[in-house]
């Protein structure tokens, strides 16, 4: 589970004081998909970092299995998998030995790394290009493997920014089935995508950032009701142009 | 701490490795380089020179034809005597010159052609030749010999170490100023890679979320670097004992023979703890200058000045011995290239290399622990 309270960051540049998140709360439950929306800027990367640990708090609290962000970061790091959408795998390396390093950095034994690479290429489709260099790979191959990455240890809870950037249509039902999946599983998925339409068929409860502030937060079946519209797609400009 | 630096360095290790291109310009061409570039020239410079010896050249000769000097002139250059106009060389006594009377000759030549300048000066020395020639004549007149003007028999006594006169002297100018210029070229590549690069890849984020200290992923970043630096060293060392020791007569640039050259045990040390220490220096020193860029290009604008101070600080103190100053073996780079001279001129002075190695340690020290706060810092990922 992962409990976000009053969050509030900033960042300084040499002119001025920049606020992207202005006490921001949501609480995404285990055995549930968490859409974070908003558009370009409304501080979604920002939110995330920090529940990944990468970003401290101005103010608020970020819980992860109730292990706080700052004092307890490296629990929060075990049970957590961070997929950020700006991550561009490549070198000579190939999508086995990334994962056999990155389950290496979260002290998994060898035996236990080896199956779950076995389990996570199966899931994925990822089998016949598992051991070829990553330079050599399609973008949407890389993305995949990117996922896998994030998911070597095995996390209760699962950030992903963007995880179906660069994937065919094929590509992004697999990663859709994954998600689905993890939640039938129990897992806490937070879930921040452009793509409304992947938003709309996999998200349990929605928030929808603007400017560093929640705009709305719930169930989307109650939000579609309350607010008299027909999908996510129109609540969500309406709400911006609101704004 | 020390496992998970090494999980970091083994895999970047491992992914540098398996770049066959990175591999070439990174080991190869240092290797190569000073061979093809000392050896290479050498044999060219050769080359002209015995293609030289083997050409007639057409020599005008004006106001003296005494037999003597075509003589000489004949040992020293295969030539044909010609017209001024023709002629490739000119060399001209003053009109009615007798031989014996003091006189301006005057050589004219093209420097312009290599082979030309080559032949006016073994004419010269043909002059000169002539020159003590009809000295000796002017001197037998008097009773006299030539060796009856020389008082003073002057010998020179070498007391340097057996190291130095066997080429050591020659090692202590050129390889310590290509290590450190090879050490730091090596550990740019690498540094700005791992650290820059992967926040331009995005990849430094997640790196950033696992179970490893940040101080751990600092640490083994920089060991990663050392060694590629270490190595990029090693391979020009390689590439300077080859052309050290396989260069002939004649075929080499470097003019000093070395291959008399012994490294004794103690200065080989040295000069291995030197390595590794400041390879640590400069993988910490490019590190932390990798961390403050968002980009490797950005990084590569950072990095270009630092690497203009170290190759001026190799320059300057290319012709400078060894100072006692021990002030100076507290700074970076100047202190590892004068203990270099030491070690390849066999007189390591012992406090020399302690200061230097422990100043080197505790440099690279400060540079990891920037390192380290850098990764544990907001800093780093603001630029992710």
């Amino acid at each position: 589970m992962i409990v976000v309270e009053n969050l509030s960051k900033s960042f300084k540049t040499r002119k001025a004081t920049l606020a992207v998140l202005d006490k921001v709360s949501f609480t995404a439950y285990d055995g549930e998909v968490f859409g974070l929306l908003g558009p370009n800027g409304a501080g979604k990367t920002t939110a995330l970092r920090t529940i990944a640990t990468l970003l401290r708090p101005d103010g608020g609290t970020v819980a992860v299995d109730h292990y706080d962000s700052i004092r307890d970061s490296r629990s929060v790091r075990d049970s957590l998998g961070f997929l950020t959408s700006e991550m561009q795998l490549t070198g000579h390396l190939s999508g086995r030995e990334m994962l056999q390093f990155f389950g290496a950095l979260n002290h998994m034994p060898k035996e236990v790394i080896a199956a779950r690479i076995e389990q996570l290429a199966h899931t994925f489709s990822m089998e016949t290009y598992l051991d070829n260099p990553i330079a050599r790979l399609s973008s949407g191959m890389k993305q995949k493997i990117s996922i896998a990455i994030s998911l070597i240890h095995e996390p209760q809870n699962i950030v992903f920014d963007e995880p179906t950037s660069n994937l065919d249509v094929l590509a992004v039902k697999v990663v859709s089935d994954f998600i689905r999946a993890a939640k039938a599983g129990g897992k806490c998925v937070v879930l921040s995508t452009h793509v409304l339409s992947d938003a709309q068929r996999l998200c349990d409860r929605i928030a929808i950032l603007h400017q560093g502030e929640i705009l709305i937060e719930g169930p989307l079946a109650t939000l579609l009701h309350d607010s008299g519209t027909k999908d996510l797609e129109e609540l969500f400009f309406q709400l911006i142009n609101g704004k | 701490m020390f496992k998970d630096a090494f999980i970091i360095f083994r895999k970047e290790l491992k992914n540098f490795f398996k770049d066959q291109r990175t591999i070439i310009s990174t080991f190869l061409l240092p290797a190569l380089l000073l061979p093809v570039l000392f050896i290479g020239m050498g044999t060219v410079m050769h080359t002209m020179e015995s293609k030289a010896q083997q050409t007639t050249f057409t020599v005008a000769l004006e106001g003296n034809h005494d037999p003597r000097l075509t003589t000489l002139m004949a040992d020293k250059l295969s030539y044909t005597l010609g017209e001024p106009q023709e002629a490739e060389i000119v060399i001209t006594f003053p009109p009615h010159y007798l031989a014996g009377t003091r006189a301006q000759v005057l050589v004219t030549y093209d420097s312009s052609s290599s082979k030309i300048e080559y032949a006016s000066q073994r004419l010269v020395g043909a002059l000169q030749e002539y020159n003590t020639l009809l000295a000796d004549n002017l001197l037998s007149l008097y009773g006299l010999a030539g060796d009856d003007l020389q008082s003073l028999d002057i010998r020179l006594i070498d007391i340097a170490p057996s190291a130095v006169q066997s080429g050591g002297a020659v090692l202590a100018l050129l390889v310590p100023y290509f290590l450190i210029i090879f050490l730091f070229s090596g550990s740019m590549n690498a540094g700005l890679d791992t650290t820059s690069g992967e926040k331009e890849r995005g990849s430094l984020a997640v790196l950033l979320v696992n179970q490893v200290s940040r101080t751990a992923i600092a640490w083994g970043k920089i060991l990663f670097v050392s060694v590629i630096s270490l190595c990029a060293a090693m391979a020009t060392f390689v590439g300077l004992l080859i052309t050290l020791l396989f260069s002939l007569d004649g075929m080499s640039l470097t003019g000093a023979s070395t291959s008399a050259y012994v490294m004794s045990g103690s200065s080989l040390v040295a000069l291995v703890l030197l390595l590794i220490t400041t390879a640590l220096f400069a993988a910490a020193v490019v590190t932390v200058v990798g961390c403050f860029a968002k980009t490797v290009k950005e990084g590569s604008s950072y990095i270009i000045p630092l690497y203009m101070v170290v190759v001026l600080a190799g320059v300057t103190t290319m012709y400078m011995d060894p100072s006692e100053l021990i002030a100076l073996y507290l700074i970076p780079i100047v202190n590892t290239i004068f203990v270099m001279k030491e070690s390849f001129m066999g007189m390591v002075n012992p406090l020399h290399l302690v200061v230097t190695i422990l100043s080197n340690l505790c440099f690279a020290y400060v540079g990891a622990l920037v390192v380290a706060r850098l990764f544990n810092s907001e800093r780093i990922v603001q630029t992710v």
